[in-house]
């Protein structure tokens, strides 16, 4: 689960304020109808559908929305601490293209988010990019693998030798028969340039792959990750090189709904704990308070198999909040229960700031994991994301 | 003091019309200051502006060869070399019904990098389109300022035709932008939308950069040969250079304008001190000071100048705004299409002519205060003992002013190319003859009185005497005429020079009977083919012209493929054409315009750099052609060489050659015919038609030139009348005299007409060396310099001749209204002022 309403009502807010240089300042909910979001001719995720792979890494043009949404936590040689993020968003403004001699002409726009998150120095760091998903300039394909917007990139290597097979607690991984990815993306402050390996084959969210967002049928995304991607590679920040190594994961949704009308947001928590355990869930969080029952995750096993989470299985507890010097109140630290599979996890930020302003304002950031796991001690690292929490604009304004 | 002032005044006062005409005079004078000026900086500064808000903050712009830029270029720059801070742009011409715009074609996505537009219209909530959604989605929608959209009364949404590469396209407007009316020339819509109307899929015209000085020399390096890195503020200034020339030529009639206005402020700021003399020596001997009487004065000029400089400046900025449309419509259709939605009211230029009208009246008033207040009492009531001084300092003036005439000769020798020096020139030529019409007015009325005895009497002789009697009133309003008509006339012989040049040249060089064609190299090159085989077309020449970018200069290519009789077309000016033709033809080798030949300073056998598609090539210069061409000088070039390095098969021209001229005009229906069929409305005309066309468009590029001397004669005409109320005024005593002693109220009026006539006729002779002067430095000079046009000097004695008349009729014309008067005078009345 991930920005999907925000992005989609915020992309002709972008649009229409963004680049003008206006302060939005309309609610994004009088935007929702702009994209279109009632045309029928784009197909709704109504059924469970077959995945396969490396198709369904590439885009999926006919739904309104997709997404690769890439996050992770790495240490350097020295032990220094770095969270990312990178994802490219893919929206279809219309369902076909118009027809035109020009490359330019498409119904394609993409959108990249890149940041950094930088515990040492008390830093986050954001970039933004759009573009039209044509001419070159943004786009995705399957083979090779590759989504990009400018030199924002993730790709699949071909020439290049491959990583060789990674050790995770000592146990040795087979990642010979996963194809390597590399990913690059920079800004004036900093750059990325790293290869990722999948330790484990994909894992399908909710229903096979279904994941319904509400009751309503069709509110519902194509959904899979790729929990843990072994990744290395450099990090250059402030003109420095780093050489850092650690996990990233993927998350891949297509869509072409939005949140019900009675939700306002939404708490995703994507946790890969010294275990070799993974831990998605995603918290649907009504208007007026409460929980969707339409939350769920995927708890993945160190064999990649899977257990669909529901949202009466998971206890969810805020511990703390912080509040953003722009508006609005996120929770900052949690308690997530779920005695079924016998674990207990506390989740703290390794950073309170990691609020995005990019063109919707959302906290998306690098998480430490304590916590027990059938009674033993587990630690780990995560990702957080909390959107819906800056909707009001802070008071005084 | 304050009784003194009051006299002063209530004289004033008593002389309505004469402070009427004062303060007409010192207004007008302002005005027409204020008027050039503003008119000027406005066109200017609109031209600036939109150059600027199109150049944005970029830094650099990518340009290519005549078929523009590959786009995957530009996704490379931006995928592999991450290059953030750019933006493609695709740019043609189009016309929205008689208006000509830029068509802008833009990626908003990355147009927020470098350029800033606040769009409006559509942010309407309840309206479901952004303009991104639109742009990308809908074909055919396009961006205006919104003082455009309400000048064509157009509001979003709104359905329009637009005529683009020669075709009819279908635009809807899809929002406007608030921007001042700075792009108000522009239509701006998707980079998709441009391709497609333009039929140029896959080619950008330009893109721009935001880099630092690092960043452009790493770029550089990576770019393919056919491109090149420039920088964006050169191509600015290279495009306003190609402007400056006829800039500076509006500047210079701003000055002409200044300097008539100032005689003017002057003449009539010196009246209102002189026609009162009497009453200042009667102040004197009731006891004012010199001091107060001169401070008296002095306040009163100043009075004057801020009370008529006041009124100056809103009689001025109105006409500052009559004149900027034809400054405006002069630009676009030479240089670059600009809208000028305001006039540039700016500080400096109000305060300009403000300053000229204060400064003006009072030094005008200086000299006689100085004088009213330094005479003893009764001294000063006698005008003759200021005419005996004005007497003794004429020919020193003339001495004075032929120094300044020999300065104006070496000015003009020393400097080779300035354009500066040569309007120096023409200014110390102006000041120059000012400065002797005086004496040579005194010299020539002294020996002209008798004669006038023998033909009129002696009111004659009295009323030609008068002018060289009465010089300190009459000189500057004989200078102001004088120099108003002889720039007339230097600038009607240079027009009209120019214009037969520049008809001849038209002549020899339309040689084919039928011409047709499109801007940016539209013709559809089926079309081509399929005129190119129409019955009764015996042969047919082809031409591309193209804008080639080097560094901070510009080249108008011209690339043609020549039908055997157009050769003659083209009169090679330094070479033998017999022997350039066949080289032109095989080699890579070029032919400069002789505008171009005197800007780069090249000439035959020297080489010439230009970019092509593989890097920068040297072409021999094989001679210089004559080329009045007024879009921009060219460099021209064998379409079979130019095919070699430029990758551009497109045409813009076509010139046919019939078997039978009289089927001309049949042929023409049949092209257009044939036009439609692939859908382009063209521009088909007869060699006549083109060269009308051609001649209209220089025509109107000097309207502007005729409204500035229409102006200055109209000033001096004021001049006149003014100086000749003042004269008649002072002389009602000589003339209730002349009345008692029996003369008519006819032989009155008869006099006053003989002595304007008289001043007319002077100026009028003053002006023709004065004007043939004029008219020689500026073909000579100011042309040369600023175009490198060669114009023969057609000396018309017609214009010499009418410029006479002129001087006469607007000296005559002055004098109507106080020969009325002295007509109507009551003999006792007059004299009872003693």
């Amino acid at each position: 689960m991930k920005n999907s309403v925000s992005f989609v009502l915020c992309l002709p807010c972008l649009l229409l304020l963004g680049l003008a240089g206006i302060a939005p300042a309309e609610e994004s909910t009088e935007l929702a109808g702009l994209l279109g979001s009632d045309d029928p001719r784009f197909p709704r995720a109504l059924e469970p559908r077959v995945f396969s792979f490396p198709e369904d890494h590439g885009p999926h043009l006919d739904y309104r929305n997709e997404w690769w949404y890439i996050t992770g936590n790495l240490d350097d040689r020295d032990g220094r601490r770095f969270g990312y993020e990178l994802t490219i968003f893919r929206f279809a403004l219309a369902p076909y293209a118009p027809e035109s001699t020009s490359a330019w002409r498409s119904n394609q726009v993409y959108i990249g988010h890149l940041a950094l998150t930088d515990p040492e120095d008390e830093r986050f760091l954001v970039a933004e990019k759009f573009s039209r998903g044509a001419a070159g300039l943004a786009g995705a394909r399957v083979t090779p693998f590759s989504v990009w917007i400018d030199d924002w990139r993730i790709e699949e290597k071909i020439d290049d030798e491959r990583i060789d097979d990674r050790k995770i607690d000592d146990k040795k991984i087979d990642t010979k028969n996963e194809p390597t990815w590399r990913l690059r993306a920079s800004d004036d402050r900093f750059s990325l340039d790293f290869e990722l390996v999948s330790a484990k084959p994909p894992v399908l969210n909710g229903v096979d792959g279904l994941s319904q967002k509400s009751d309503e049928l069709g509110n519902a995304s194509y959904y899979y990750s790729l929990t843990r991607l072994l990744t290395r590679g450099e990090l250059t920040l402030d003109g420095r090189r780093h050489a850092v190594s650690g996990a990233s994961w993927l998350d891949r949704e297509w869509s072409s709904s939005a949140l019900a009308a009675d939700q306002v947001g939404w708490d995703w928590f994507a946790l890969q704990l010294d275990n070799n355990y993974e831990l998605m869930f995603y918290s649907l969080r009504r208007r007026g308070g409460g929980q969707d029952p339409n939350s769920a995750g995927t708890l993945t096993a160190p064999d990649g198999t899977t257990k669909k989470i529901g949202a009466d299985e998971l206890a969810l507890d805020v511990l703390d909040t912080w509040q953003s010097p722009a508006g609005g109140s996120y929770p900052a630290r949690w308690r997530i229960a779920v005695p079924a599979e016998g674990l207990e996890l506390e989740v703290v930020p390794v950073l309170a700031d990691q609020e995005l302003f990019t063109t919707v304002r959302y906290w998306e950031g690098a998480v430490d994991v304590r916590g027990t796991a059938g009674g033993q001690a587990v630690s780990g690292r995560g990702y957080v994301e909390l959107t819906g929490y800056a909707e009001q604009p802070p008071p005084g304004r | 003091m304050l009784t003194a002032a009051k006299a002063s005044l209530a004289y004033l006062w008593r002389q309505p019309w004469q402070l009427a005409m004062a303060i007409t005079g010192v207004c007008i004078g302002v005005a027409v200051i204020i008027a050039v000026d503003l008119a000027n900086a406005s066109a200017r500064l609109a031209f600036v502006e939109s150059l600027e808000t199109v150049t944005g903050e970029a830094s650099h712009q990518i340009v290519g060869g005549p078929g523009g830029i590959d786009e995957t270029l530009y996704a490379r720059l931006r995928t592999g070399h991450g290059l953030d801070d750019a933006a493609p742009v695709v740019e043609a011409e189009a016309q929205l019904g008689e208006r000509r715009f830029n068509l802008l074609g833009v990626d908003l996505f990355a147009e927020g990098a470098l350029r800033d537009y606040r769009f409006i219209g559509n942010t309407d909530a309840a309206s479901s389109d952004s303009l991104f959604r639109r742009f990308l989605l809908e074909p055919g929608s396009v961006v205006l300022s919104a003082q455009t959209a309400a000048a064509l009364s157009m509001s979003a949404g709104d359905t329009f035709e637009i005529a683009v590469g020669g075709r009819v396209e279908r635009a809807t407007l899809a929002a406007t932008f608030d921007d001042d009316g700075r792009l108000a020339a522009f239509v701006m819509t998707d980079i998709a939308t441009a391709q497609e109307w333009l039929r140029t899929p896959g080619r950008l015209s330009r893109i721009d950069l935001k880099l630092d000085g690092a960043e452009a020399d790493a770029l550089s390096a990576v770019l393919p040969s056919d491109v090149r890195l420039l920088n964006a503020a050169g191509r600015t200034r290279a495009t306003l250079e190609m402007s400056n020339a006829f800039m500076i030529n509006l500047h210079a009639m701003s000055l002409l304008a200044l300097l008539v206005g100032l005689f003017l402020i002057y003449n009539s700021a010196s009246f209102t001190v002189l026609q009162r003399r009497r009453l200042f020596g009667i102040l004197r001997a009731i006891g004012v000071t010199r001091r107060e009487l001169f401070a008296l004065i002095m306040s009163e000029a100043l009075l004057l100048g801020v009370a008529a400089g006041a009124l100056g400046i809103l009689l001025g900025v109105w006409l500052g705004e009559q004149l900027l449309f034809f400054v405006t419509r002069s630009i676009n259709d030479l240089y670059f299409r600009v809208a000028v939605t305001d006039v540039a009211v700016s500080d400096l230029t109000l305060f300009k002519g403000l300053a000229a009208g204060i400064l003006a009246s009072l030094a005008a008033a200086a000299v006689p205060a100085f004088e009213a207040a330094h005479s003893p009492p009764r001294l000063s009531l006698l005008r003759s003992t200021l005419e005996r001084r004005a007497g003794s300092l004429i020919p020193a003036a003339a001495v004075a002013g032929l120094g300044i005439l020999v300065l104006a000769s070496v000015t003009l020798r020393l400097s080779e190319t300035s354009l500066l020096a040569g309007l120096i020139a023409i200014f110390l030529l102006i000041l120059g003859a000012a400065l002797s019409i005086p004496w040579l007015v005194m010299k020539t009325t002294a020996r002209l009185a008798p004669l006038a005895d023998r033909v009129g009497g002696v009111a004659a002789r009295l009323a030609v005497a008068g002018i060289g009697n009465s010089l300190s009133r009459t000189g500057v309003a004989i200078i102001a005429l004088a120099v108003a008509v002889s720039a007339s006339v230097g600038v009607s012989i240079m027009v009209d020079s120019f214009r037969s040049s520049v008809n001849d040249w038209l002549e020899q060089t339309l040689r084919a009977d039928v011409y047709l064609g499109l801007p940016d190299g539209g013709l559809d090159p089926g079309l081509v083919e399929a005129v190119a085989s129409l019955d009764g077309v015996q042969a047919y020449s082809t031409s591309r012209r193209s804008l080639l970018v080097t560094g901070d200069r510009q080249t108008r290519l011209i690339a043609l493929d020549m039908a055997p009789g157009s050769y003659a077309g083209t009169e090679i000016l330094d070479a033998d054409a017999a022997a350039v033709w066949p080289q032109w033809e095989s080699r890579d080798a070029v032919l400069i315009s002789e505008p171009y030949a005197w800007q780069s300073g090249l000439s035959a056998g020297d080489s010439l750099l230009l970019p092509t598609d593989r890097g920068e090539r040297a072409f021999d210069v094989l001679g210089v052609y004559q080329s009045y061409d007024l879009n921009g000088s060219g460099v021209m070039i064998s379409r079979s060489i130019y095919d070699r390095h430029w990758q551009d098969r497109r045409i813009d021209s076509m010139g046919l050659y019939l078997a039978d001229e009289d089927s001309t005009a049949a042929l023409i229906e049949r092209v257009e015919a044939l036009g439609k069929t692939f859908e382009q409305t063209l521009f088909a005309n007869s060699n006549v038609a083109v060269r009308d066309l051609s001649l209209s468009i220089f025509d109107r590029t000097f309207v502007i030139t005729n409204i500035l001397y229409w102006l200055a004669i109209g000033v001096a005409v004021v001049g006149i009348l003014g100086s000749m109320l003042a004269l008649e005024l002072e002389r009602s005593r000589e003339l209730g005299l002349l009345r008692a002693l029996g003369l008519t109220p006819g032989q009155l009026a008869q006099s006053i007409g003989v002595q304007t006539g008289t001043i007319g006729l002077l100026s009028g002779l003053a002006s023709i060396p004065l004007g043939a002067a004029m008219a020689w430095v500026l073909i000579e000079v100011i042309n040369r310099r600023a175009f490198g046009w060669k114009i023969a000097v057609d000396l018309e004695p017609l214009y010499l001749g009418a410029g006479v008349l002129l001087a006469v009729g607007a000296a005559i014309a002055g004098g109507l209204y106080p020969a009325w008067r002295a007509a109507t005078i009551q003999p006792a009345e007059a004299m009872r002022e003693e």
